[in-house]
């Protein structure tokens, strides 16, 4: 019944968006008004039948229906509840679900928040194209990924394995990928609207100012979710970093970036009206990273800890993303005359080049990294030979354009707008310059050495002179108030990148890690940090057998790095044991446990500084963001007004 | 302006943009063909494996019945074969391991061993057995999942008379695939 | 005060000094100590140069794989055996081949790895630059073009600089560290250890084979053979190793029938036992050894293991 029932509302979602999309290009191009109104109503019908289809799974795995195969392979007796409700997005065809319930959540919101324009046809054209999007989803959970396909009950069959237990971890992991969703899926709003501004020629402000706080909303629900995925590779996973560059990872980077330069890259248009085919071009370059991303993740074709390795949707998955991108590209080329703009960059010390060479840089960036990452399948597509690419490829390509954006992004708000005086930029830079020097300093008396950490460094601390500069003179002159709005909240999420630069680099940088054989009682030091293994034991439950030591740091507190195994899984997993300060940060974690009780181990410790300033700065990313779409005191612009109403 | 006119200048591709437009066309069309071919290539049942050509982990254990499998001295093919109740495509595939089995035990060239995949539930496993048909053995060795490399089931490894793996199939198997291997790779062994 | 402030840093020479100051302190603090480097940041300087052989670009040291450990492990005990980075990185290489680095070399098509982005951005540059020129710049267009085209060129010269020390260093440190081995003339047998430290383990126990064929009651000639055996079991499958180590066994056994004061023989075979996990004769053989007042470099060797006892 949950089977049937579920589908039915896969099909009721996959009929309305096909009817959405197509009727509502018929009405469009046939001018049809009344047909235009209609369009609303196929969105309640695809919010129903998303809502409906999740729903639907979710109580078939908490009644471990098991008559549907998927509840078979991701449900579970044993599973608490919080994991069980999470249980639905750990495996590929909920994923899916997730995903079209999250893009329906969207289209709804669209339609109820643009309902005051109905027979706007810019509205239409974005309406018809995330009905076009969903169709596309609802086919494939029509089709090759349905969830609800059912089957007899194996004979014998009583329980299934649940979702992998290292997902059951922590809480906050449980709930990575819907925030990672609400990124990945917010973004094709403002490609929606792109499109449709291609479509009906308006390739003014209208669909920009539109869908703003849709774009800063997307953004970070994508950049706390990947700040919150590294932190649970870190803290849970026990290899002692916090991003691989694993293709998976990549893939969720890739749109973040374009994502940003968009983000950016706005604001030149609003008020200069430059830079369009720029815009169009990043956030149609973002919506196909998104689903580049998925292909990624989900067609068996890249190698990796975290794809779901399912190759039947792979080559819907291609499909879907060659269509969008080619038709991506197309439609600006057909576009090309509209957008090219009458106005031009005039100076290179304007914040209009400013903001392009900004645009440059992450493009670049985006683009390394896109390279390094399928480089290796091109290779043994092309040679047959086995390439690695990791770290070292990703660090010195990355570094040289990394520091350029940590100085534009200094440099950038104090840039005026147009031509601007020698005279005007000195001033406004010297705060920051002695800021820089000052942060420098700093690092050096606290013991930083090493040509591209104090450079990175340098760069940072002018970087954060630059944002406190705002802030100091917009708080200066509306109290409270000062912090809200665009380029305030902007100005903390810059500080918040600052601290996540600055996080990064010490702790790359300055790590020491080393392998210590040690028997009871034994005490050694690194870094100036004592450790002393007490003893050791051992614990276990239905699931799990763990076997931890104790290890006191600094005669302090005891900390209890284990390995883990999985008793149905067989896997054996290291936990690790985390000290975290505001300073550093130690990583213990076992390489050998001890084969009897209180016996000789051997034990891996790392000290890494300014690691928790990684999570911290991301947690001011995440709020700079939040006070930036709230309403500052706005100056009335009457030149953008008319410039938009004009173009 | 309406949209005919705007067509028929795009044909002309005057404009700049439209230039880049091509060029960043061509480009992502060949990326995309790469990608097509990587997709058709690796997508494929076939396997690689760091383990093909290299002598087979051990897999030793009592089987649910109660037997003593191993093996440390095969003499025949053995087909390595990982599933649990819970996964669709191990039931699936049930009927045709058995088509095999009944192959292998007629010509004697081969024998098949299955290996349980993180299930919380055993008992099932022989009642499933006892309705489906099947009488080989199954093992519950996690640790022989995570020897082999596996991850998500159904997979099957062939490994060969002297112990070495010789194929790795993910997805459900066909019996008749599996036999044409098994007969083709003795004719045209390498040392 | 705030008139001195104001006055300073009105200065059109403030900023540019600010800049130099800058590049002195980074300048000067950015010249590392390089004369020592210990033991513990060599490990993991090596271990984060290979990458573990089945875990997707994680370097050994990143990866919780047990074969990522068992590399983690040879490297440290090559350290501490004296082995040079290059001995490691051929040692490694023999059993993984090239996936085993993690850097991508800048040979055959690796080369456009490191080639493609470049000429992706020094194009870009090219674009934006003409761009920037093309597009209406004021008045004073003969000297901002001066300045732009000057700026451009330094931002060319040192993208290609760059690229090319990614190269040239990447091509360099390759120079360097596959160097030449120069065989020492000498003891026949030292020619054997050059053979087996240089990861031709293979070549090595042929070599003393040699010599065993000519001297075949030579303890010492014994002993070494049994190490390489060892040697070779290190890098053996599990299968296989098993069977190097019985043979290790063997001719150490003989050797010490032989000679029984002899201490190579005495602590290789000690390793060997604490290698399979026999803690017992391992420890009586280092006590042996210990007994023997042996030199510093066999203490150094069993060290580790015989604190275990």
């Amino acid at each position: 019944m949950n089977s049937a029932l579920g589908f039915g509302f896969v099909s009721l979602g996959f009929m309305a968006s096909l009817i959405g999309t197509f009727g509502g290009i018929y009405a469009l191009i046939s001018g049809k008004d009344f047909l235009l109104k209609t369009l609303r109503q196929w969105s309640w019908l695809i919010g129903i039948g998303a809502l409906g289809a999740f729903v639907v799974m979710e109580v078939a795995i908490f009644q471990r229906d098991y008559s549907i195969n998927y509840v078979r392979q991701v449900g579970s007796s044993s599973t608490p509840r919080l994991y069980n409700f999470a249980a639905i997005w750990s495996s590929l065809e909920g994923s899916l679900l997730l995903w079209m319930l999250v893009l329906a959540g969207f289209l709804l919101a669209v339609t109820i928040k643009f309902a005051s324009k109905p027979n706007d046809p810019l509205l239409g054209w974005a309406l018809v194209v995330m009905f076009g999007v969903s169709s596309f989803f609802f086919l494939i959970l029509f089709g090759p990924a349905n969830p609800f396909v059912s089957s007899e009950i194996p004979l014998g069959f009583i329980d299934g394995p649940g979702p992998n237990p290292l997902l059951q971890n922590h809480i906050l992991v449980a709930f990575h990928p819907p925030m990672l969703y609400l990124g990945y899926v917010g973004f094709t709003v403002p490609f929606a609207f792109a499109i449709a501004s291609l479509i009906t020629g308006r390739v003014g402000d209208g669909w920009l100012l539109a869908t703003r706080r849709w774009t800063v909303f997307a953004w970070t629900f994508l950049t706390l979710g990947i700040i919150l995925g590294a932190w649970w590779s870190y803290e849970v996973l026990g290899w002692g970093g916090f991003w691989a560059w694993d293709p998976v990872e990549n893939a969720s980077l890739l749109p973040w970036l374009t994502g940003t330069a968009f983000l950016h890259s706005v604001m030149i248009q609003q008020q200069r009206g430059i830079l369009r085919v720029w815009n169009i071009s990043l956030v149609c370059a973002t919506f196909s990273l998104t689903i580049f991303g998925t292909f990624l993740t989900r067609s068996g074709v890249f190698d990796s800890v975290h794809a779901f390795s399912e190759s039947a949707i792979g080559p819907w998955l291609l499909a879907f993303f060659a269509f969008v991108s080619l038709g991506s590209i197309f439609m600006i080329g057909w576009r090309g005359n509209l957008l090219s703009s009458k106005g031009a960059i005039s100076s290179f010390k304007s914040r209009e080049a400013a903001f392009l060479a900004n645009n440059f840089l992450f493009g670049a960036l985006a683009f390394i990294i896109l390279i390094g990452t399928t480089f290796p399948l091109l290779a043994e597509l092309i040679d047959g030979t086995q390439l690695t690419i990791a770290r070292p490829y990703f660090d010195s390509m990355g570094r040289p354009v990394g520091f350029m954006i940590l100085f534009l992004m200094g440099a950038a708000p104090l840039v005026p707008w147009g031509e601007s005086s020698t005279e005007l930029l000195r001033q406004r830079l010297n705060f920051p310059a002695v800021a820089g020097l000052v942060g420098l300093l700093i690092s050096v008396l606290f013991g930083a050495r090493g040509f591209y950490p104090l450079v990175a460094f340098t760069l940072a601390s002018f970087a954060a002179g630059s944002a406190l500069r705002q802030l100091f003179r917009s708080v200066k002159n509306q109290k409270f108030r000062g912090v809200l709005g665009r380029k305030n909240g902007g100005m903390i999420v810059h500080l918040g990148v600052v601290m996540l630069a600055v996080g990064l680099v010490a702790s790359e940088s300055y790590r020491v890690d080393q392998v210590f054989r040690m028997k009871v009682g034994e005490s050694v030091t690194l870094e100036g940090n004592s450790f002393e293994y007490v003893g050791s034991g051992d614990s276990e439950d239905s699931r799990v057998q763990t076997r931890f030591v104790k290890i006191k740091i600094n005669d302090n507190k005891i900390y209890e790095p284990a390995i883990t195994r999985y008793r149905r899984q067989g896997i054996v997993v290291p936990t690790p044991s985390v000290r975290s300060s505001l300073v550093k940060d130690i990583y213990l974690v076992l390489d050998e446990s001890p084969e009897e009780q209180d016996g000789p181990i051997r034990l891996r410790a790392i000290v890494r500084p300014l690691v928790i300033w990684l999570w911290i700065g991301g947690l001011f990313m995440g709020l700079g963001s939040l006070l930036a779409v709230l309403p500052a005191k706005k100056k009335v612009d009457l030149a953008a007004i008319v410039e938009a109403k004009t173009s | 302006m309406n949209e005919e006119s705007s067509f028929e200048n795009a044909l002309e591709l005057n404009s700049s943009v439209s230039k880049i437009a091509t060029v960043c066309g061509l480009v992502l069309v060949v990326f995309i063909g790469f990608l097509i071919a990587a997709t058709l290539i690796f997508g494929s049942k076939e396997s690689e494996s760091r383990l093909l050509g290299k002598q087979a982990p051990t897999i030793a254990g009592v089987s649910l019945d109660g037997n003593e499998v191993s093996n440390s001295d095969p003499g025949t093919w053995q087909v390595v074969n990982f599933f649990a109740l819970w996964c669709p495509g191990c039931i699936a595939e049930h009927p045709e391991l058995v088509k095999f089995s009944n192959w292998a035990e007629e010509n004697n060239k081969a024998e098949i061993v299955a290996v349980v995949f993180d299930s919380p539930n055993l008992s099932g496993i022989q009642e499933f057995f006892n309705s489906n048909g099947g009488d080989w053995p199954v093992l519950d060795n996690p640790s022989i999942a995570s020897d082999f490399g596996v991850g998500k089931i159904p997979e099957t490894f062939l490994v060969s008379p002297d112990g070495v793996v010789a194929r790795r199939i993910q997805g459900e198997v066909v019996a008749a695939d599996l036999i044409e291997f098994i007969e083709s790779y003795s004719d045209d062994k390498i040392s | 005060m705030i008139k001195l402030v104001k006055k300073v840093t009105g200065n059109k020479f403030f900023l540019p000094l600010i800049f130099l100051v800058c590049l002195a302190v980074i300048g000067i603090a950015s010249v590392n100590d390089e004369s020592v480097e210990t033991d513990a940041s060599r490990i993991m300087r090596l271990k984060d140069s290979f990458a573990c052989p089945e875990c997707n670009g994680q370097s050994v040291a990143e990866s919780n794989a047990a074969v990522a450990s068992n590399i983690s492990r040879i490297i440290e005990s090559e350290v501490a055996a004296g082995s040079t980075d290059t001995q490691i990185r051929d040692l490694l290489l023999e059993d993984w081949g090239e996936s085993i680095l993690l850097n991508p070399s800048s040979e055959g098509i690796s080369r456009l790895v490191w080639m493609i982005p470049i000429g992706v951005i020094i194009s870009g540059l090219i674009f934006f630059g003409l761009y920037l020129s093309k597009s209406k710049l004021g008045l004073k267009l003969d000297q901002t073009k001066l300045i732009l085209t000057f700026g451009f060129l330094v931002l060319v010269v040192s993208a290609v600089a760059y690229g090319l020390s990614l190269f040239v260093g990447e091509r360099g440190v390759n120079e360097a560290i596959s160097g030449s081995i120069n065989l020492t003339p000498g003891q026949q047998l030292d020619e054997c250890e050059d053979l087996t430290k240089t990861g031709r383990i293979a070549e090595g126990l042929k070599c003393v084979d040699d010599l065993i064929l000519l001297d075949p009651e030579n303890s010492q000639l014994l002993a070494n053979r049994g190490w390489y055996f060892a040697l070779a079991a290190r890098s053996a499958e599990p299968e296989l190793s098993s069977k190097w180590y019985g043979l290790a066994l063997a001719d150490l056994n003989s050797a010490l029938d032989i000679k029984p004061t002899n201490q190579d023989a005495l602590a290789w075979r000690g390793i060997i036992y604490s290698s399979l996990s026999d803690t017992t004769k391992a420890c009586q053989d280092f006590e042996s050894v210990l007994d023997l007042n042996p030199d510093p470099f066999l203490l150094e060797l069993i060290g580790p293991r015989a604190a275990n006892c």
